[in-house]
Formats: C-alpha cells, sequence, structure tokens
C-alpha cells in the first residue's frame, strides 16, 4: 500500500454550530456525535433478546463458568478465544451473565468501527470519511454482525484497524501506526479464522498491487519489539490476562480451523449468497461503491488499493468452500470506505446557481418512481397485481418500464440544464431510494433476536418463549424448593450451549442420555418430540418454543420477489417440553 | 489407499516445511557446522515446536492439536527472523553455493520416508511385544489433547515415562489429521527418515572439516565437491539403519547346512546350537528366526547355562521391522542431533570461539535439544551430555588452548546446559517416577568376543581399521590413551570389585532370587575362583579388544596430527564412546526391576550402534588418503565384504515379514497395503474394532473404562490401548516398571475382578465411582474370565450404550 498524495477536490469548509457556553463545533464534528448515537443505539438496543446461538451460547456458557471460577472440561475450545476473555472479564465486573454481556464486546468494536474511517480523513477527504462512517453506521450487515456473540464481530473492526495502522506507518508517519498494527494484529489473531481471513485478503491485495513495498517489511520482521507486542498482545487478549490460559491453544485452533475450511467438503452456503446478501441489506453502500471505484481508482492510490481488496475478498467469497459472513462483513467495510470517493465526486461539482435545487427535484422524482416500483412489486408478491409480473417476462418488463421512466427524467435533467447536475441528480435519487431501504432493514434487524436473521423471516420472536421457559422453571422452583434457582433439573439429553446458557442461574442442572420412573426432579425438560417421557403421572408439561429453522426459499417468482422485498420465509420451531412435577405444578 | 498417499505426502510436506520454517534458529546452534545445520533442521524444529508445546501445555496455554502446533510454529518462525539477522544473508547464500548438498539431504529423507512407509505398509499391525503400550500413549495423547497427557493404563494419573517422543507425533497426527492407527506407521517412517537424512548430514560435515585448510577460517563457506562426500553421505543411512548384524548371514549358513556342529556349538547363538529346521534352501524356515537377531548375545551363569533373562541386543533396522515404536527408536534422529551439536562445540572450542557459543541463544537451544532427548529416552541423555562435553575438552585440546580460564569457562558453560536441562523440563521431572535404583555390579557376566562381533562385526571391522590406520598418522598420547584404554577398564574391574564386595559383605547378594540362578551348579566357595577362570582365561577378549580401542582412540583424540583431518579427533572420541558404552555393563549394570543387564545392554548396545555407523561411514572417506592402492583397495574388499554380510539379514528378513512382500493385513479376504496399524482388526476381530470405532468417536468426556486386566506383553488393555480412553489398570507389570512401585496401583487388579465377578451391584457401584468409570467393556475376554452371573448386573443397573454380537458397553446412568 502506499499513502496518496493527491489532492481532493474539497468542499467549502463546514459552518461552525456555536452554542455559546457550550460548544463551538462544526457540523462535521456534530454529524459524528448522530452518527456515533445512531450506531449506539441500532447495536445496543435489543441487545438482550433471548436465545443465544447454538456455539455462541455453549462458548458464553464456558465464560460464565470459568469467570465463577468452575473447571472446564479439557476439551473447551471456544470459537474466539478473545471473545471468551471479554465475555469472562465482563461476566465477572458484572456478577452474573446475561445475553447483553455477551454481545457487548461486539457490539462496542461494532461501533468503534463506525469512527474508524475517521483516520483515513486526509486520504478520503472530511466528505468522504464522514459518508464512509454513515455507510458503516447504516450498514445492516455490518448492525447484524455487531449484534451477534460471534468472534466477526471483533475481527472485522481489529483487521480493518491493522490495516489502517500499517497504512499509516507506510505513508511515513510515527511509529505508533506500527506499534498500533502490532497490537491490532496480536489481539486480532485471537479472534478466530475470521480475521486470518481479512489479513490474506489485504497481503494478497499487497502483492498484487505493490509487491516492493513489503520490503519494507523485512526490518519489521526482523524485530524482536514487533514480535514481542505482537506476541504479549495475543497472549493478553487470548487469555484474559492469563486468566485463561487455554485461551491461547484456543487461538491457535481458530488458525487451524481456517486452514482446515479449505480442505473441507464444500458448505452449505450457496455460490452467491455472500454477495448476494451484500446487495440485499447493503445497496447503499454496493452502488457507492461501484461509482467510487469508477470515478477514482484510476486515479488515486488509495481507491485502486480498496478497489482490488473488494476484488480479492470477492473472489475469496466465491472460492471459499465455506462461505462465512466475513466475506460479506469484510466487503461492506472495504466497499464503504470506496464509496468515500463517490461522494467526493459528488460534492466536487459546480453548485452555484440553481443547481442544487435542480438535483434535490430531480432526486426526489427518481424516489417516487422507486416508491412506486416499490408498492408494484409488493403487489406482484401478494398477488394483488393479476397476472402482470407473475412470470419471469412479465417482471422483466415491469423493471424495464420503470427503469427507461427513470433514464427518460434524468435524461430531461441532463439534456434541459446539465449533465453534470443530471448524474448528480441520479445518484441522489440512488442514495435516497436506498438509504430508506438500508434503514428499513437496520431497523428490522433492531427489532429481531440479536445475532439471527431467522426472526426477520417469520416477524415472530423466540426470545418471549425462552423468557417463559426461564420464568416457569423459576416459578416451580420456588413451589418445590423455597428458592428460585436450587430445584434440580433434568434436561434428556446432551448439555446443549442454548439450552444450558438458559438454565445458566440453576444451580442443579443434570443432563441425562435416558429417563426413567425414578426420576423425581421437579422439572424435567425434554425435547417437543417426546410425548410419553415415562415419568409416570405426577408431571405435566408445557411447550415452548425453543428455536427457528429456516426453510426452503420459495421456488415461484412471486414468493421470490416476497423474500427480497419483505424477508417472508416458510421457518419451523424447535420445541420443548418442560413437565412439570405434581406438587410443584402451578396449576395448584 | 488413496487417503494414506496424501496422508504420506501431507507428512512428507510437514516435515520438510518444518525444517525450512526452523533452519534460522538451528542455525544459531549449528551454523558453525559446514552444512549450517541444515540437514538436522527437521529434527531440530520437531523436538523445538514440541517443547513449546508441551512446556506451555503443562501451564495450560497449549493443546496437541493443529492450532497450538500453528502457535508454536509461529514462535519458531518469529524467533528465527528475530535472531537471524545477518545470518539470513549468509543461509541464502550457502544454500544457492550448496544446492548440491540441499538436493542430496532431501532426495535422502524423501526416499528413505517413502522406503519405510512402503515397508510398514505391508506389514502395519500393532500388535505383540511393547506396541501396545506405544499405542496407548499415543492414543491417550491425541485423545485428551492436554498436558501432561493422563496415563492410559492407570486412569487418574498422568503417564510416568518419557513420552516427548510420543508428543511429538501426536503433534504431527493432529496436524495432518490421520488416525492413530496410521500415524504409528507413519511415525516409523518419519523417524527413520529423519535419522537417515541427519546421519547424512552429520557425515558430510565431518568429511567438510575434514577438507578444510585450519587457516580458511569458517568451514561453511567452502564447495566441496559432490564425489568427495557423495558416497560416504549414502553410506551412513545405509550403515545406521539398514544393515543389521551378522545374524542374518549365520541363519542363513546354518539353513544351508554350512558349518560343523562343533562349530555352531562353539558359537553358542540360541537356537543356531540346534540342528536345523528341515525346509529346502537357504531361507531360513524357523518361526521367527529374524527375531534372534536381536537375542545374540548369551549370557551364561557360572556353570555355563543360559540365564532364562537374555540379553537384547536390538539395532535400528530390527527396530523398524519389528515396527517398534519405542522412545530408544523415537530418539534415534535427535540423539543424532545431539551429535552434531557436540561437533559444533568442537569446532568452536577448537577455532577458540566458544565464548561465540556462549551466550543466551545457542546456550539454550544446547539446553533444550539435550533436555528433549532425556525426556525422549532418558537413557540418551547422559550420553549426550558426555559427548558435548568431551567434544569441548578434545577441541580445546586440539586447538593448543592452555589458558586456564577458557576451559573454566567451557565447564560453565556445560553446567549452565545441565541447569537449563532441568529447569526446561522441570514439568517433566515434577511428574516422573523411575524404576532405576542405583548401579549392580556384573561380575559373572561376560559378551563373548565371537558374539560380540557377530553383533558388531559390520560395524567394528571399518571402524577399526579406520582406527589403526589413523592411529600410523599420529603421534599418539600415550598418556591419554593409557587413561582410556588400561585405565578405563581397571575403572571398571574396581568398581565392580568394590561393589561386589560390598554386596557380599550386606549380605545383598544372596538375598537376591536370581543368586543361585547365577551360580548354577558351582558352590558358593568356588564363586570367585569361577569368576576369575573366566574373566581372564575363558572370554577376556572382548574386554581388552575394547580397552585397546578406547587407548587408541584416546591417543588418536588426544594426540598430534601428522595427517590432515581435523574431524579425527572427534571422530575417534565416537568410537571411544562407543567402546565404553559396549564395556560397561560387562561390569556393571542400572538397577531396574529386571535385576539382570539385558536392558542396559539394549540401551547401550543400541547407543554404540549408532556412533560405530557413523564411525564407519567416515572411514570410508577417509580411505582416499591411504597413499597405497593395494591397502585402499583391501579395505574396500573387506568393507564391502562385511557390509555385505550385513544386508543378508534385512533382505531376508523383511522378505519373511512381509510374507514375501506381499502384506500381512488381510481384508475381504484380500491381503491389503495399508499403513492403518489397527485395520487388521476387522478381519481378526469386527466386533471389537466396531466397539473401539465407537467408543474413539465418543466426544473426549471424563471418566475411565473398565476392562479385565492382565500381563504385559498381551492382549489386556486393548481398549484403552486402541481408544485411548484411560482404564482402571493395564500392563500391571509395565506400571511397575514406570513406577518403581505399586503404590499408585495399589490393589486396582482385585477391584477390576470383583468389578466384573461380583454379584452385588452395590460392590460393583462402589467401584465405579472409586475410578470415576463411566464405561464397562464386556468383550470375549471379559466374557472367558469372569463368570456370566457376575457380568448379569451391568444389563440391570447400567445402560447398553453400544452392543453387536460380541461385545457390549455398559454406560453408567447419569
Amino acid at each position: 500500500m502506499n499513502a496518496s498524495t493527491e489532492t481532493l477536490h474539497a468542499p467549502a469548509p463546514f459552518v461552525r454550530l456555536h452554542i455559546p457556553l457550550l460548544v463551538d463545533w462544526t457540523m462535521e464534528a456534530w454529524a459524528y456525535v448522530l452518527l456515533g448515537c445512531y450506531s449506539a443505539g441500532t447495536r445496543l438496543i435489543g441487545l438482550g433478546t433471548a436465545p443465544l446461538a447454538g456455539s455462541a451460547a455453549r462458548d458464553a456458557m464456558w465464560a460464565w463458568e470459568h469467570a465463577r471460577g468452575l473447571a472446564l472440561p479439557a476439551t473447551a475450545v471456544p470459537n474466539s478465544a478473545l471473545l471468551f476473555s471479554l465475555q469472562m472479564l465482563l461476566f465477572w465486573v458484572g456478577g452474573h451473565a446475561t445475553e447483553t454481556l455477551a454481545r457487548l464486546a461486539p457490539a462496542l468494536a461494532g461501533i468503534a468501527l463506525v469512527f474508524m474511517p475517521l483516520l483515513l480523513r486526509k486520504e478520503l477527504g472530511a466528505i468522504g470519511a464522514l459518508a464512509a462512517s454513515a455507510l458503516l453506521a447504516l450498514s445492516p450487515s455490518l448492525t447484524a454482525i455487531a449484534r451477534s456473540a460471534d468472534g466477526i464481530g471483533l475481527a472485522l473492526p481489529l483487521a480493518a484497524l491493522t490495516a489502517i495502522s500499517i497504512w499509516r506507518w507506510q505513508s511515513a508517519q510515527p511509529a505508533p501506526g506500527l506499534q498500533v498494527a502490532a497490537l491490532a494484529a496480536g489481539a486480532g489473531l485471537a479472534c478466530g479464522p475470521e480475521y486470518i481471513a481479512s489479513i490474506v485478503a489485504l497481503a494478497i491485495t499487497s502483492l498484487l498491487i505493490a509487491p516492493q513495498s513489503l520490503r519494507q517489511w523485512s526490518p519489521v520482521l526482523r524485530s524482536g519489539r514487533w514480535w514481542l507486542a505482537v506476541g504479549l498482545a495475543l497472549a493478553a487478549s487470548s487469555t484474559a490476562f492469563l486468566q485463561y490460559p487455554a485461551g491461547l491453544a484456543a487461538a491457535g485452533d481458530g488458525w487451524g480451523a481456517w486452514l482446515a475450511d479449505w480442505l473441507a467438503p464444500q458448505g452449505t452456503t450457496s455460490f452467491f449468497t455472500p454477495l448476494l446478501t451484500a446487495v440485499l441489506y447493503d445497496p447503499l453502500a454496493i452502488g457507492l461503491g461501484v461509482i467510487g471505484a469508477a470515478t477514482a481508482a484510476r486515479r488515486i492510490p488509495a481507491a485502486r488499493f480498496l478497489s482490488i481488496v473488494s476484488l480479492v475478498v470477492v473472489a475469496i467469497s466465491l472460492v471459499d468452500p465455506q462461505r462465512r459472513a466475513i466475506d460479506e462483513g469484510g466487503l461492506v467495510i472495504v466497499i464503504s470506505l470506496r464509496a468515500a470517493f463517490a461522494m467526493n465526486w459528488f460534492f466536487a461539482a459546480d453548485w452555484s446557481g440553481k443547481r442544487a435545487q435542480i438535483c434535490a427535484v430531480h432526486a426526489c422524482c427518481l424516489f417516487a418512481v422507486c416508491c412506486i416500483l416499490y408498492l408494484v412489486l409488493g403487489g406482484i408478491a401478494t398477488g394483488s397485481t393479476g397476472a402482470i409480473g407473475q412470470t419471469g417476462w412479465g417482471l422483466l418488463s415491469v423493471l424495464g418500464v420503470v427503469f427507461a421512466i427513470l433514464w427518460l427524467v434524468t435524461a430531461l435533467v441532463g439534456s434541459w440544464w446539465d449533465w453534470q447536475i443530471a448524474r448528480r441528480g441520479a445518484l441522489a435519487g440512488f442514495v435516497l431510494t436506498a438509504l430508506v431501504w438500508t434503514t428499513a432493514s437496520g431497523s428490522a434487524l433492531i427489532s429481531t433476536r440479536a445475532g439471527s436473521a431467522v426472526e426477520l423471516l417469520t416477524g415472530e420472536s423466540i426470545s418471549p418463549h425462552i423468557r417463559l421457559l426461564e420464568e416457569t422453571a423459576t416459578q416451580v422452583s420456588l413451589r418445590a424448593r423455597g428458592s428460585s434457582t436450587d430445584a434440580e433439573i433434568v434436561v434428556l439429553g446432551p448439555p446443549s450451549g442454548a439450552l444450558a446458557w438458559a438454565l445458566r442461574d440453576f444451580a442443579n442442572v443434570r443432563y441425562t442420555n435416558s429417563l426413567s420412573a425414578t426420576i423425581t426432579a421437579p422439572i424435567v425438560i425434554t425435547p417437543g418430540e417426546i410425548v410419553d417421557p415415562l415419568l409416570g403421572s405426577q408431571y405435566l408439561g408445557q411447550r415452548f418454543n425453543y428455536e427457528l429453522t429456516r426453510g426452503r426459499l420459495p421456488t415461484d417468482l412471486p414468493g421470490r420477489i416476497g423474500y427480497i422485498m419483505f424477508r417472508k420465509i416458510p421457518v419451523t420451531a424447535t420445541q420443548l417440553v418442560l413437565w412439570a412435577r405434581a406438587d410443584a405444578q402451578l396449576l395448584r | 489407499m488413496a487417503a494414506e498417499v496424501l496422508a504420506v505426502f501431507v507428512w512428507w510436506l510437514l516435515a520438510v516445511l518444518a525444517g525450512w520454517l526452523a533452519w534460522p534458529l538451528c542455525a544459531k546452534l549449528l551454523g558453525t557446522l559446514p552444512d549450517m545445520g541444515y540437514t538436522a533442521s527437521k529434527a531440530f524444529s520437531l523436538l523445538l515446536t514440541g517443547f513449546l508445546v508441551f512446556t506451555l501445555g503443562s501451564f495450560g496455554f497449549l493443546r496437541v492439536t493443529a492450532g497450538s502446533v500453528l502457535v508454536a510454529a509461529g514462535a519458531v518462525a518469529a524467533a528465527g527472523l528475530v535472531s537471524s539477522g545477518s545470518h539470513q544473508q549468509q543461509l541464502s547464500a550457502w544454500a544457492k553455493i550448496n544446492w548440491r548438498v540441499v538436493l542430496a539431504s532431501e532426495l535422502i529423507f524423501f526416499g528413505a520416508f517413502v522406503l519405510m512407509a512402503a515397508l510398514r505398509s505391508l506389514n502395519p499391525e500393532i500388535v505383540a511385544t511393547e506396541k501396545p503400550m506405544e499405542l496407548a500413549f499415543l492414543s491417550s495423547i491425541m485423545r485428551h489433547q492436554t498436558l501432561p497427557a493422563p496415563d492410559p493404563w492407570l486412569a487418574g494419573y498422568g503417564i510416568s515415562y518419557y513420552y516427548f517422543g510420543y508428543i511429538i507425533i501426536g503433534l504431527m497426527a493432529a496436524t495432518s489429521g490421520v488416525t492413530v492407527g496410521i500415524a504409528f506407521n507413519l511415525a516409523l517412517a518419519l523417524v527413520f527418515a529423519l535419522a537417515a537424512a541427519a546421519s547424512a548430514g552429520l557425515i558430510y560435515n565431518l568429511v567438510a572439516i575434514d577438507h578444510t585448510p585450519d587457516a580458511a577460517g569458517q568451514p561453511n563457506q567452502q564447495q566441496l565437491p559432490m564425489k568427495v562426500w557423495i558416497g560416504p553421505v549414502l553410506l551412513a543411512p545405509v550403515l545406521l539403519l539398514v544393515v543389521g548384524n551378522l545374524n542374518g548371514l549365520l541363519e542363513l549358513l546354518h539353513q544351508g547346512g554350512v558349518g560343523s556342529a562343533a562349530f555352531w556349538s562353539w558359537l553358542n547363538i540360541k537356537w543356531l546350537s540346534e540342528p536345523v529346521v528341515a525346509g529346502a534352501g537357504w531361507m531360513p524356515t524357523r518361526y521367527l528366526w529374524w527375531w534372534q537377531a536381536s537375542r545374540v548375545i548369551r549370557d551364561l551363569n557360572l556353570s555355563g547355562a543360559p540365564i532364562d533373562l537374555e540379553p537384547i541386543d536390538e539395532f535400528p533396522f530390527f527396530s523398524f521391522l519389528l515396527g517398534d515404536l519405542h522412545p530408544h527408536v523415537l530418539g534415534l534422529p535427535f540423539l543424532l542431533l545431539a551429535v552434531s551439536a557436540a561437533l559444533a562445540l568442537y569446532l568452536h572450542a577448537r577455532q577458540q570461539s566458544l565464548h561465540k557459543f556462549a551466550v543466551a541463544v545457542p546456550t539454550a537451544l544446547l539446553a533444550v535439544v539435550l533436555g528433549g532427548l532425556a525426556f525422549m529416552n532418558a537413557w540418551d541423555f547422559p550420553l549426550a551430555l558426555a559427548l558435548a562435553s568431551m567434544a569441548c575438552v578434545i577441541g580445546l585440546a586440539a586447538s593448543g588452548q592452555t589458558n586456564y580460564a577458557i576451559w573454566q569457562r567451557s565447564g560453565v558453560l556445560i553446567l549452565t546446559t545441565i541447569v537449563l536441562c532441568i529447569i526446561f523440563f522441570l514439568p517433566f521431572y515434577t511428574g516422573f517416577r523411575s524404576q532405576a535404583g542405583g548401579i549392580i555390579p556384573n561380575p559373572i557376566f561376560v559378551t563373548r568376543l565371537s558374539q560380540f562381533t557377530v553383533m558388531f562385526g559390520v560395524l567394528l571391522v571399518p571402524a577399526g581399521l579406520w582406527l589403526l590406520w589413523e592411529s600410523t598418522g599420529v603421534n599418539l598420547n600415550w598418556r591419554a590413551a593409557l587413561w582410556a584404554g588400561p585405565g578405563a577398564l581397571a575403572a571398571l574391574v574396581g568398581l565392580c570389585a568394590l561393589l561386589t564386595v560390598v554386596a557380599m559383605r550386606t549380605g545383598q547378594l544372596a538375598a537376591t532370587s536370581a543368586y543361585s540362578t547365577l551360580l548354577g551348579d558351582v558352590p558358593a566357595a568356588e564363586m570367585w575362583n569361577a569368576i576369575l577362570r573366566r574373566r581372564f582365561i575363558e572370554s577376556p577378549w572382548t574386554n581388552w579388544l575394547l580397552a585397546g580401542m578406547l587407548a587408541a582412540a584416546g591417543g588418536v583424540a588426544f594426540g598430534s596430527p601428522r595427517r590432515a583431518g581435523n574431524s579425527v579427533p572427534f571422530v575417534a572420541m565416537l568410537l571411544a564412546a562407543g567402546a565404553a558404552l559396549t564395556l560397561i555393563p560387562d561390569f556393571v549394570y542400572l538397577r531396574d526391576t529386571f535385576g539382570m543387564r539385558l536392558n542396559t545392554i539394549f540401551k547401550f548396545y543400541y547407543q554404540a550402534w549408532l556412533l560405530w555407523a557413523l564411525v564407519a561411514a567416515y572411514a570410508v572417506s577417509r580411505m582416499e588418503r591411504v597413499q597405497s592402492t593395494v591397502g585402499r583397495l583391501a579395505f574396500g574388499a573387506v568393507t564391502t565384504v562385511v557390509i555385505t554380510g550385513g544386508l543378508v539379514y534385512p533382505a531376508l528378513a523383511v522378505w519373511t515379514k512381509t510374507e514375501g512382500l506381499q502384506g500381512t493385513t488381510v481384508i475381504n479376504q484380500q491381503r491389503t497395503a495399508t499403513l492403518d496399524g489397527l485395520a487388521y482388526m476387522r478381519t481378526a476381530n469386527p466386533d471389537e474394532a466396531d466397539a473401539h470405532a465407537w467408543l474413539r468417536a465418543q466426544l473426549p468426556a471424563s471418566g475411565a473404562i473398565a476392562e479385565a486386566v492382565g500381563g504385559s506383553y498381551t492382549e489386556f488393555g486393548r481398549v484403552s490401548a486402541h481408544t485411548g480412553l484411560p482404564t482402571v489398570l493395564g500392563w500391571p507389570g509395565h506400571e511397575l516398571q514406570w513406577r518403581g512401585g505399586f503404590t499408585e496401583a495399589g490393589n486396582r487388579e482385585e477391584q477390576v475382578r470383583a468389578l466384573y465377578s461380583s454379584r452385588t451391584w452395590e460392590d460393583a457401584q462402589q467401584i465405579l465411582s472409586a475410578h470415576d468409570i463411566r464405561y464397562v467393556y464386556v468383550g470375549s475376554l471379559e466374557r472367558n474370565i469372569f463368570p456370566a452371573a457376575g457380568l448379569q448386573k451391568f444389563d440391570l443397573h447400567m445402560r447398553p450404550a453400544f452392543s453387536n454380537n460380541s461385545v457390549t458397553i455398559y454406560e453408567r446412568i447419569n
């Protein structure tokens, strides 16, 4: 990577907002404050919805047990050593384990990621950096990643920090860039396989664009201080400052898992899923990123670098047998940074006279047409448009008409007034439409269970069921033992992470591989398909939805449109049955 | 089959990558050698990575997984980058100039690896001798992944044995994802190849050092013509790993009816003194005839009758043919690495640059190499330490160094290394207990020269001829010769006599159960006469030969050379070390549970074989300097004859052991070449094979497995050996050996018997709880041993987690 010294067309300085006796900040600063609030809201609201995903629950359970000083099984290997360490510390500080605390670290890292374009303000420009931050804040993909208790929520921000620090150092900036890069790399190596994927993409890009820049690394790699910094950061972050020694092995297993995944058979995710998901959820970033590449990649090295990185990420996602979320999240980050150049291009025009108003009207017209298209597509999805758009050709015709209208409006503006403004008006209209789409997707994600888009697909939430199950168990325990967490609970089946997490506060949970009439625990939990658990007549059962599994994509065209528009898909619920002993039944 | 071929390739690739990764760091230790440590870098890398994983694993940071290997390998690579500095360019320059050496080393490694893998695939079964024990260690390490590893044959305890080699193999297996049955045989191939490459590299270094004029500075900047070194370099692995002793030739001659009965009777090698078993041709047909090569030496009591516990005189090819992954085999390449380190020390001392070695990194690396040997095969550690120390002494003597301070500094270096060896491997020592308990005098048993010649003749002829010739080219240091030869002999005689007198005076000798066996028919009053007669009249020749060799080697090592050859003192030291190792057991041996010298002979002779193989290969390289053509031809002819004689054994034994190269594993009624050492069970005992596979597939969890307990070298303990699950008690005799007593094992054998036999569930439940038993295994062995009435209770009170025609595995409920 080489820093660019190309001068960008800078817009006029922002107006300052002066509030007497309080602040004297520029609009740019206020914009970042607003973005911070927005990203904090989207990443923190509803963080406590249940349940955690299977492996995330298992890791959080281990972290909770370790925080309480309990011994972990020798083969306990969390997916992300860094996340495990942070969860352990948070649980230990907080004194109890909740879904919120389990997801807090990635959420905070996701908020921090929003501000990383600030570090590239010189290269991206003030508006570009702000735009990139806005895209990162708005991105539903990154919001979903930040709301999951998964190592990827830490890997992406750390990979971005590593890359930016290295960029700063190679731009002949002071040495702290290298030190920050070392610390970020050390922490990132403890994140899990996702960080490796990010660094590999960056390394491949560097090799392709500027192999000679790698020579700068020779003295660094021979520096004991560099490796010491990386090693200490890795050791500290993976082991929670030596509180969990096995974290170092877990970090290494993450690297091994990344390598092994390449040799594993093809996963279940299809070829284009990461790309399609990125387009579906982040059309704003994708579109602006493409425009940014088109306008700046040839002239500006930073834009060129980001373009190559995004192509490398796409290539990796295509060949990666497992199709991980990193492929999509990483792409969005890079594209968002590249989108900065699109915004710079947008503002680097002559806005004198009524150009701004013309552009605004143009954009609104386009937005209105898109709204009509949305309604038409919605009608097709629900079947209320009759035969229109029910077939492929019909749909293409509808889309063709709409795009013709859009082009016509733009052509009118361009030919009547100015093609420069027309292009920018089209961009503004796209931004407006995509902004609404993106914001709506993001809001939907917030209202559903964090870390899982499955509930997005059904409108149902599992969280109330889980809370009800926990509450029922608490009540039964109170009646049986006089204490809310002391009752013995027998669970049929292996100790699965999600259920173990849900029952984490109960002190006497026992897992068994078979039931018999000799079991006398006040509470017995079995899989939902068991209707007669041979416990005798003294138990009464109650069903709870426990997990949702998405069904197959609709095969018909209206169904697929409905999926794209409204994310509707059949889901099946996995159920559990809670059997309460007769003397502890709530009905008595 | 394709998967196994891929596994072979993966293991080869991992070894090569490991070597490249650690070469810069290896060069810090061995950089003064002509090959800059390249040929030893693979073994070095595996040892260092294993050390890091073990040390950090002992504190809970790492485990035996691919990820932990990556962490350790990353640390090794980083350390190499940091420490290489300007070294980096030197390494690159060396590789460019000496690409032939690199290529030869890699080809030798690859060829040896593939060859041994192919051989193992024709006879892969992990049965009999101590292979179940080795399998048990490997299974436990691979299953549990934590360190220290749990003892698979004593649930609730850690392994009390030097099992570092198994950790290294476990790491390779974890990284490559192979099963334990395949890992076992690939490990044999890997050790074979590492030893081949290391021995070849050592000989290259010795030859290259010889061709370096003293004034030329660092020897590793020269390019040596290939024709000078290629012959000895290729010969070294053959002598070390391929040739056998002359017993193979004798078997051939015996089968062919050559030699009189009197000759065979005089030779007195077991089975060969019997009439030949009827069979056409020269091919030996006696059952397990190839086994006899490891029992050439016969100890006779004072009456002349052989004792029951006959000495073991294995040699490397026998071990690989048998497929025995014992620590003395695993330690081969790493002992060679230690010899290389000793050579580097010798060069530093000779060049008066020991101060360059006595800094943090090289000293620490030396401590890791030597300390690792103690953890891998404790018997090798004293030898390696002695070689390193003597290398310093000989090097300083050769340099003519008289400054006492320098000598003192060398002593400090060795002492520091010893302390670091202990500190670095402290996690091992804290949990290790040994059966060794001092030394015992051996006044009675003497190795006969005839049998000694059968055992070592192939190597001793070229080595001895070299020593003789070299003696003529040196102003012998007679004082050193006297001390080394007669002095050492006198010291051993004195020590033996002293210990014997003490043992007799304190009544310990008479108290041993073997006392009457030792005397035979000889009255106690005649004992000393009989001993002296044997020592000085009947069988003194071996001792005198070895004493003579020690004297000559000492005189050469400390003499003033008249002939060029900077390596000569070092090689003389190796020869002397081999002589000392074979001389010592004739006078004293290590006290262990066997009570006889068989184990001491076993380990010492094995080490002597390694040292003399190197000397013999080096001797061939020196013969180019013999000015007399007749002399060169004579040496060549004699050496060729004896080596040919030594190649008879591997040729015939491989043919027999692999059943005519057809393979011994039968699957679906077809002979199959496979590296899976447990594949035979699919035909031999498919029910047990399925049961073991089921157990291996269960996620590691707490709890032990109960199975029938029985004697060593039997199928008892097979479930834990095949699955890695710890059992209540495996081979009691071996636990006794490992722990020096029965304190830990206690009455577990009775408890297991009670568990299976008792009709009372409460009694069984107590035993289940006491040992945290999760599974109770009931196979055909258990059904044969224990009454059916006792087994019935498991059906009533435990859950049958697995069941087939002949095996039921019960699991405790809840």
